[in-house]
């Protein structure tokens, strides 16, 4: 129960969190002239640059692929940099931890929130696009089941960084396999491309974690479903990152610092 | 009355860092070789409200390590440390500046950190403007400054300070001879009779404007506690003794 108690001490520290967050944030685009804009400016290339190609290669249709590939693409985006920035989430505050005895929780609230800043940008692209291509009567009330999904990947992604935060300190190697691990997850998810229809219900698909996590947001609102299964799988990941953490929260405490 | 006097009990602290040697680990091996090399041992000591505490040691005799198991930021791994009232940890060469932010935003940060309310760290942070005398200069990136204006900056930090127990280890620089009078009456200020200040620093001439007692430490053992011209001299003696040996 320390580990709550240490998530609720941290939550109370939210203008500190907060302000780390929009400052590091800041001093990412410090002299830029689109500054903080670059989030969603680098999004729009990158989905217009892959559906151009995708597209032809895939044999899609264009307008129906590159809602497909934005939507998967900056869900994505938030999940890869969450794994990759909780290598360093720890180490990066070392000098606030080493000061003052601080809520573990304080520095991984503050990498999720600048993280949803930019998911939040990433939308200001996505869904006026998705609006664009299929006028507003495409819009339904099943997409707040894709709020909903982002609810619960925001949550997974809190304990998700904590311990891979706490395991990157303790195990040097963590951080350099975080980078190659994420690149090999992108490309075995469906995220450029659909699974084949025969093989939708392939274990291949269904065994991926983060193939759900991201149908939590695609289904509803390219298909208007609500993806069963994969809340199910969401809510299960949910679960064993929680536990992960309530074991192993005792153990790390007070060797954190130590550690860094 | 006499029960929320402020106080530091310390009771038998022993604690030890665990590191690994400069190359060793490598494939399920990152346990190799972890060594252990103890910073306190078996250590005791009362310190009274009212007490100005200079810390005494050679580089690694265990004076930081201390400071931070005071702090809370180490957990002994034997023995108890009590604290009455509120602690202010002031610790290491760059006290939690960033130095690709501005000084505003560094002070903003440090108010927040000791979750102070808003209002009050912009009261604040103007009375440190108008103390370190770095006025437009506080909007420009500490990477920029010179070092006498850090050494202002990171003394500015202090006067955030509300607490009955301030741990201070080398972070403050001299600055310059104008600066440092208005320090110590500031600091001077700080302390009154029922606060406790516990501070490092490698500059005698700085320790003894502020303290008034020494604590002398050697090889995580105390050697020495006590009036502080005393202490001093006990202190001299061993880096004396220390240097003899080296030339030999």
């Amino acid at each position: 129960m320390e580990f709550f108690k240490d998530v609720v001490n941290g939550f109370s520290r939210r203008r500190l969190w907060k302000k780390l967050a929009v400052l590091e944030l800041k001093s990412r685009f410090q002299g830029a002239f689109v500054g903080s804009f670059w989030i969603v400016l680098a999004l729009i290339i990158k989905v217009m640059m892959l559906s151009l190609v995708y597209s032809m290669v895939l044999g899609k249709n264009f307008s129906d692929y590159v809602m497909f590939l934005a939507l998967g693409l900056l869900t994505w985006n938030f999940i890869s940099a969450i794994i990759v920035t909780s290598g360093t989430v720890f180490k990066k505050s070392a000098n606030f931890l080493q000061q003052m005895d601080l809520p573990h929780s304080t520095f991984v609230y503050q990498n999720v929130y600048r993280e949803v800043v930019s998911l939040i940008m990433y939308q200001l692209f996505a869904i006026p696009l998705v609006i664009f291509i299929k006028g507003w009567d495409f819009v339904g009330w099943v997409w707040l089941w894709a709020l909903l999904g982002y609810l619960i990947i925001v949550i997974n992604a809190f304990f998700v960084c904590m311990w891979l935060g706490w395991l990157s300190v303790r195990y040097r190697d963590v951080q350099s396999l975080l980078n190659s691990i994420v690149m090999i997850i992108f490309l075995v998810t469906p995220i450029l491309w659909p699974p084949p229809p025969e093989f939708a219900g392939s274990l291949y698909f269904q065994l991926n974690p983060f193939y759900h996590l991201i149908e939590l947001v695609r289904a509803p609102i390219l298909h208007a479903q609500v993806p069963v299964i994969s809340w199910y799988v969401s809510l299960g990941v949910l679960f064993f990152n929680t536990v992960i953490c309530l074991i192993f929260y005792r153990k790390v405490k007070h060797k954190l610092v130590l550690w860094l | 009355m006499a029960l929320d006097m402020t106080k530091i009990s310390i009771d038998n602290i022993t604690f030890s860092y665990k590191y690994f040697p400069s190359i060793s680990g490598g494939l399920l091996k990152s346990n190799a070789g972890l060594k252990t090399q103890t910073a306190l041992s078996e250590f005791s000591l009362d310190i009274e409200h009212g007490d100005r505490v200079a810390l005494f040691g050679t580089n690694g005799s265990g004076k930081s390590t201390l400071l931070k198991i005071i702090a809370g930021i180490y957990k002994p791994e034997m023995g108890e440390v009590r604290t009455t009232g509120t602690v202010y940890s002031f610790l290491g060469r760059n006290v939690g500046v960033m130095p690709q932010l501005s000084g505003y935003d560094n002070l903003t940060v440090r108010g927040l950190l000791l979750d102070l309310p808003d209002a009050v760290i912009a009261e604040k942070i103007e009375k440190i403007i108008e103390f370190s005398e770095l006025g437009n200069d506080i909007h420009r990136p500490v990477s920029t400054y010179s070092m006498g204006m850090r050494a202002r900056l990171t003394f500015g930090m202090l006067m955030f300070v509300d607490a009955d127990i301030l741990l201070i280890d080398e972070g403050l620089g001299a600055g310059d001879q104008f600066f440092l009078e208005k320090a110590r009456k500031f600091v001077n200020g700080l302390l009154d009779s029922s606060k406790i200040l516990i501070f490092a620093n490698h500059s005698n001439k700085l320790l003894s404007e502020f303290c008034n007692k020494g604590l002398l430490i050697d090889n995580g053992n105390m050697v020495a506690y006590g009036a502080f011209k005393d202490v001093l001299h006990q202190y001299n003696h061993i880096k004396d003794n220390n240097s003899q040996r080296s030339a030999q």
